[in-house]
């Protein structure tokens, strides 16, 4: 399997993902600079988080006119697979390649802590080897993850099973107490239609060796590597 | 002001007729062509810089005293200006030796003349726009004498206006060309003043700013437009706008209600809300207020704010 | 401009040195460019002699002091980058900025190096925590540090924070950072070959800080420090990740001569050291350096614009490194050019505006300033600390040292950070060391920052040797051998006798702990003038230590690992209660002599603790410090999440068993058949093994002296900054 990690000025967290591919996933990588108008050779891309531009506008918001985001619409719109951690999360949401917008975390201030999220749907190409409700243990990084959407998508994300991981407490609980930045319904990640696209704000790269604490990333790897086989 | 009949099409122009009376649209392509046509082109977005140019040099020779067709831009890519009676000659000014003149007088390109020289060529593309001496033009009946020293002097007045005029952006004028007509028996500059009408070189690096580099096939071209417009702009003071990006009615705004807290308990008890935005301030040249409007708003809708959380209001000042 | 010096902070000597030098009066630029150069923030004037002593050399020593930063090699082909440097006053006018760009400034000095920055720590002092200002101060450097930092995706790992009212006008915001790199990729900030071209890489210039840290770090504050808000600059981490990348790939193709960051004093400072330190001279013409705004040529040669680079590139590499750039998106302009000589000539539009020997401006003068003995000394020594009464419940006196501003927990901070970006944190903020593991290797850092002021206001010589020690210890505690050390001296104006003796006595204590425990100083930064309204902040020198972990197994955390072990304390506990946090706490009192420190048996116990974390007899392992012993033993419980049953038989009075800070100790756990092996190795040593129980069990019990349920001592310390910045405990 080919992954392609998409490289913004001023992304910082593409090593991390090109390093979990290459040497702990032992699965094909390259980077893909964000002059790149053609992405076709890949099976999954990578979009890391950083500060894209310095995040000085708004999360994401200059990032999505990168030449390359023209060639990543379309590679979404032929079912390639595209996931989008932290940064990368706003951009695609920045793109319109997932619905909604994310506001500074309530506590008006960065957060980076392991959090606890709960599997709300498991048949995805992103979770199919976790199960319906498991708890995985991710840290997040970031400053603005308070995720909103308009009532409306929000029902429809929710009926079509599109919200994929909500922050939960370390026994899989949904609350207030254990929604670290203030997103609605407790969201850390949602899916496109086609599900084939993927953001969220954990970093699955940073719990994906036992000497960083957590393995539990590696569901999300394994889920889309399998997927992968399965397609191809 | 409405854009009428097609009347003539140039090698880098359309002129049109409008509805107002004695007065054309000229439509600035991105086409380009040299040796007579010989070499065909496109110079992407090269029509946007030539009517911007155009603009800001007429206007900045209006303001010394050069009468000129010009009368104001109307889109990014059209002038509007008064219609003339062209007389068939093209008067160039040279400061510094370069192209045929630099060939013809056995100098090495670039070399700087004692002073700088008028030349004057017959407007006829069979002929291939020759040079002509006084006797010529007599011969063709062309122009008259005092015509012929009006234009002359004119130019190099043009001259003496514009050579400090780029100096001061970092640009050598080395030399243009320009055409006259009549209007109501006065006799005003016509035509355009562009980097296809004239020779401009970095003056700190001797770069090549103009058509040059098309005839030459040296790259940048459009690079070295946009360069040229982008020097001429930054003084040229437009209107200014001013954006405001505030979150949406009903979306929660972390920041102000932190800052509601504090102004409370600092004792401000009167205050009833507080949400924070962004205040934005754009300068923007060369484009009318309402139009103005309408490009801010497009680039609120973008890139400024973000409608799904974000509402905006967009303020102009001229 | 004879009348202009004193207002440029020059004396009526330093401007009759000039005038000798150039055999002529300065004009304006110049006269600019000698009054930052020899500021003491620039020059250390004052310091210089004194820092001398340093021991600075190791066969691993790759660089010492005198560069951008210090460089060590840690075998297989790595070198590792490290300094430390203040960054006080921009801090106190404008904590985010000042913060924000005192992480840009040191981050530029390690990849100017050559090195891939992987970390930051930062040492932080602020006033008495229930003052507003104190909030905004704290609340603002911790946002800047993270604003900047996390952009840069370089992770803050650590750091420490202490407060004191000594700090409330003038708090301190020192910054480490460290960096890797393969050997061979060693840069300096050096210029050489004449004709190689000098190019201006990043942000243009503005007027930020046109005297910004130089004039700032030469004034004591007063309440006109507001009005120096506009001189503060301004930080782009955007831009400086940018300058991260573009400069690594143009060391890793070979395309650079040197490289130097613009930093205090701008142009003026970077192209006269790099001149100086290559012996020739360079020519600047300043018309093509890029511009926010119109400006002066003197100001264009000081301004402290930041995320600027200075680098020297053959002719025949000029065209690649411009187009490095330029893909990078970073402006990249040739302004000068090295020359035969060691004249630095700056032109303006091809008229000369000044021409100066680079040397001169690069060693500034040196002073030989009086020192005092200070008088407070006698006074707080004579206090009789043997009359306070002793507390008679220690549970409450433990969880209320627990909670305290000083040693209560600092995730309200950390977690602010991004402190697990590029995947090498291997152990998290909050122990006793970072752990950095180095990809690719079994290896790992263990790097740790240390400085109780408090010692070193009550003993400047034995409180800077302490500061040594322990940070050696806490890097010992994580399994790490410590290699070398950077350090950053704060304290007041060196034009005070006083203020100077504690300078030199700090300093002496500094050399003299480095070279017992040969410990190389490979670089540092003095920060003095750290005064308001008067009053000179305690005398602070801050100690960031770089140890290596030669096998990653052998890392080891504070919390204790598991049921059943033996908890055991290596060293010994002698009733030293001056200067504690037990003193501060319980009885307000800041008094009394620093608890002693053996450097011999500092040594032997480290070596001891290293032997046995190697063999794998030490499970896990804290250093013993403030709050003593009590403290330490409730961070392991914490930490690990298990308690712990302590029975404990001694001469000492409990309180003083429990608090005392004396040095020299650790607490580990090891399996009961160990023991032996654990006494033998210690008693080879002549280190004491004193077994104090066993863990197990959700408490921690000592006697029938305390008995505290974990909950309720995680409630005491987790939480606690918090409420006391909302103002909660004021």
């Amino acid at each position: 399997m080919k992954f392609g990690v998409v490289v913004f000025p001023g992304s910082n967290c593409e090593a991390d993902c090109y390093y979990v591919v290459d040497k702990v996933l032992r699965e094909d990588v390259d980077y893909v600079w964000h002059r790149e108008t053609d992405v076709s050779s890949y099976d999954c891309l990578i979009l890391p988080g950083g500060f894209s531009y310095g995040d000085y506008l708004r999360c994401g918001a200059i990032a999505r006119f990168s030449p390359v985001m023209e060639a990543v619409a379309d590679f979404a719109s032929r079912g390639g697979l595209v996931i989008g951690i932290c940064n990368g999360f706003q951009i695609l949401l920045e793109a319109g390649l997932l619905p909604g917008a994310m506001l500074r975390n309530t506590c008006l201030r960065f957060i980076c802590r392991f959090v606890h999220l709960r599997v709300e749907n498991a048949d995805t190409p992103w979770t199919n080897r976790a199960s319906l409700g498991q708890v995985l243990r991710i840290p997040i990084a970031h400053n603005e993850g308070n995720y909103v959407v308009d009532p409306e998508t929000y029902r429809r994300l929710e009926e079509e099973g599109r919200i994929i991981l909500r922050y939960c407490d370390p026994e899989g609980e949904v609350t207030q107490e254990a929604n670290p930045n203030g997103a609605m319904g407790n969201i850390a990640g949602i899916c496109n239609e086609g599900f084939n696209v993927f953001g969220l704000m954990p970093h699955p790269e940073r719990a994906s060796e036992e000497i960083l604490g957590s393995t539990d990333g590696l569901v999300i790897w394994e889920s889309v590597m399998a997927y992968n086989r399965e397609k191809g | 002001m409405e854009k009428k009949e097609l009347i003539s099409e140039g090698k880098s122009k359309r002129i049109y007729a409008t509805d107002q009376p004695g007065q054309i649209i000229l439509e600035f392509k991105d086409e380009a062509s040299a040796f007579d046509g010989k070499k065909k082109g496109i110079i992407p977005g090269k029509g946007r810089v030539n009517a911007r140019m155009s603009d800001i040099v007429f206007r900045q020779l209006e303001k010394r005293g050069i009468r000129t067709h010009h009368l104001r831009l109307v889109s990014e890519s059209e002038t509007l200006a008064w219609r003339l009676d062209m007389i068939p000659i093209e008067v160039a000014v040279r400061n510094y030796a370069a192209g045929s003149l630099a060939e013809r007088l056995g100098y090495p390109e670039r070399t700087e003349l004692k002073s700088p020289l008028v030349e004057f060529y017959y407007k006829n593309d069979r002929l291939g726009d020759p040079l002509l001496t006084r006797e010529h033009i007599r011969e063709l009946g062309l122009a008259k004498d005092e015509q012929l020293d009006e234009m002359a002097s004119t130019a190099l007045r043009v001259n003496e206006i514009l050579r400090p005029f780029f100096e001061a952006r970092g640009l050598i004028l080395a030399d243009f060309k320009l055409e006259f007509g009549m209007r109501e028996g006065k006799m005003l500059l016509g035509d355009e003043f562009s980097p296809d009408v004239c020779r401009l070189w970095d003056a700190e690096t001797l770069e090549i700013m103009d058509k040059d580099r098309f005839r030459r096939d040296l790259g940048g071209v459009e690079e070295a437009y946009a360069e040229v417009l982008r020097r001429i702009m930054e003084e040229e003071t437009g209107m200014t706008v001013y954006v405001y990006v505030t979150p949406k009615k009903g979306v929660l705004d972390p920041a102000g209600q932190a800052a509601l807290g504090a102004l409370k308990s600092l004792g401000f008890d009167e205050v009833g809300d507080v949400r924070i935005g962004k205040y934005i301030v754009l300068k923007v040249q060369g484009v009318e207020a309402e139009r103005a409007t309408e490009r801010v708003r497009e680039m609120c809708e973008r890139l400024l704010a973000n409608p799904v959380i974000e509402d905006f209001r967009v303020e102009i000042q001229e | 401009m004879a009348e202009l010096y004193e207002e440029l902070g020059l004396t009526a000597d330093e401007y009759r040195d000039i005038l000798r030098v150039l055999g002529r009066e300065p004009n304006k630029v110049e006269l600019g460019m000698y009054s930052l150069m020899w500021s003491e923030h620039c020059s250390y004037k004052s310091s210089k002699m004194v820092l001398s002593q340093l021991p600075t050399r190791a066969s691993y020593v790759l660089q010492g002091p005198g560069e951008n930063a210090g460089v060590i090699d840690i075998g297989g082909g790595l070198a590792v980058v490290f300094k430390m440097e203040s960054h006080n006053h921009p801090s106190a006018v404008e904590p985010y900025q000042g913060a924000a760009t005192g992480i840009g400034g040191i981050v530029r000095d390690i990849f100017t190096m050559g090195a891939r920055p992987i970390a930051c720590l930062d040492p932080l002092r602020f006033g008495d925590p229930s003052k507003a200002r104190t909030r905004y101060l704290l609340s603002g450097v911790v946002a800047g540090i993270a604003g900047y930092g996390n952009c840069l995706g370089i992770p803050t790992v650590g750091g420490d924070i202490y407060f004191e009212p000594c700090y409330d006008e003038n708090p301190l915001v020192n910054v480490m950072c460290i960096g890797i790199m393969p050997k061979e990729r060693l840069t300096r900030g050096v210029a050489s070959g004449v004709g190689n071209a000098v190019v201006l890489i990043g942000n243009r210039t503005g007027r930020d800080g046109i005297g910004g840290a130089s004039i700032l770090a030469s004034q004591e504050f007063d309440e006109k420090s507001q009005e120096k808000r506009p001189s503060v600059q301004v930080g782009d981490p955007f831009t400086e990740k940018l300058l991260i990348e573009a400069c690594l790939e143009l060391l890793d193709k070979g395309l650079l001569v040197g490289l130097q960051d613009l930093g205090a004093a701008g142009l003026s400072c970077a192209c006269s050291e790099t001149a100086a330190r290559g012996g020739v001279g360079m020519k600047v013409w300043l018309e093509r350096v890029p511009l926010r705004e119109e400006m002066e040529p003197f100001e264009i040669m000081i301004s402290e614009s930041q995320e600027r680079m200075l680098a020297v590139v053959e002719p025949r590499h000029l065209e690649e490194v411009l187009e490095v750039c330029r893909r990078w998106g970073l402006n990249a302009v040739v302004v000068g050019e090295v020359t035969e000589g060691d004249l630095l000539e700056v032109f303006w539009y091809g008229e000369k505006v000044a021409e100066v020997p680079a040397s001169t401006l690069a060693t500034g003068p040196v002073y030989d300033r009086p020192a005092e003995r200070p008088a407070y000394l006698d006074e707080v020594w004579a206090v009789d600390l043997e009359s306070l009464d002793h507390p008679s419940d220690y549970g409450r006196v433990l969880l209320d040292l627990a909670g305290s501003p000083n040693l209560c927990d600092r995730r309200w901070v950390y977690e602010q950070y991004d402190h697990m970006v590029q995947l090498n944190t291997v152990v998290y903020p909050g122990s006793d060391a970072a752990v950095l593991r180095i990809k690719g290797t079994s290896k790992a850092l263990a790097v740790s920052c240390d400085g109780n002021s408090r010692y070193v206001y009550l003993d400047p010589y034995l409180g800077t040797q302490i500061a040594v020690a322990e940070a050696a210890r806490n890097v010992v505690a994580a399994g790490g051998v410590p290699m070398a050390l950077t350090n950053c001296l704060n304290f007041g104006s060196p034009e005070r006798p006083d203020i100077f003796w504690q300078f030199k006595e700090a300093v002496r204590g500094l050399a003299e702990a480095a070279r017992f425990l040969e410990l190389p100083v490979v670089s540092g930064n003095v920060s003095f003038y750290n005064e308001s309204f008067g009053a000179a902040v305690y005398p602070t020198p801050v100690v960031g230590m770089v140890g290596l972990i030669g096998n990653l197994a052998h890392r080891r955390t504070m919390g204790f690992p598991g049921e059943g072990l033996l908890v055991v304390l290596l060293g010994e506990t002698l009733p030293e209660l001056g200067g504690s946090e037990y003193l501060k706490v319980v009885h307000g009192l800041v008094a009394g002599r620093p608890p002693a420190l053996d450097l011999d048996r500092e040594k032997r116990t480290q070596t001891t603790c290293i032997e046995a974390i190697r063999r794998g007899i030490v499970r896990s392992a804290h250093d013993c410090s403030e709050g003593g012993l009590a403290v330490a033993l409730l961070e392991c419980c914490c930490a690990g999440g298990m308690g712990a049953s302590l029975r404990v038989d001694t001469e000492i009075a409990p309180h003083a068993w429990l608090f005392s800070e004396s040095q020299s100790r650790f607490v580990v756990t090891l399996a009961a058949e160990d023991l032996e092996a654990m006494q033998e190795l210690a008693g080879s040593r002549e280190v004491p093994v004193v077994v104090l129980g066993r863990t197990g069990g959700d408490r921690l019990v000592v006697n029938d002296w305390i008995d505290l349920e974990i909950a309720s001592m995680k409630e005491a310390r987790e939480g606690a900054l918090e409420r006391l910045l909302s103002g909660e405990t004021a």
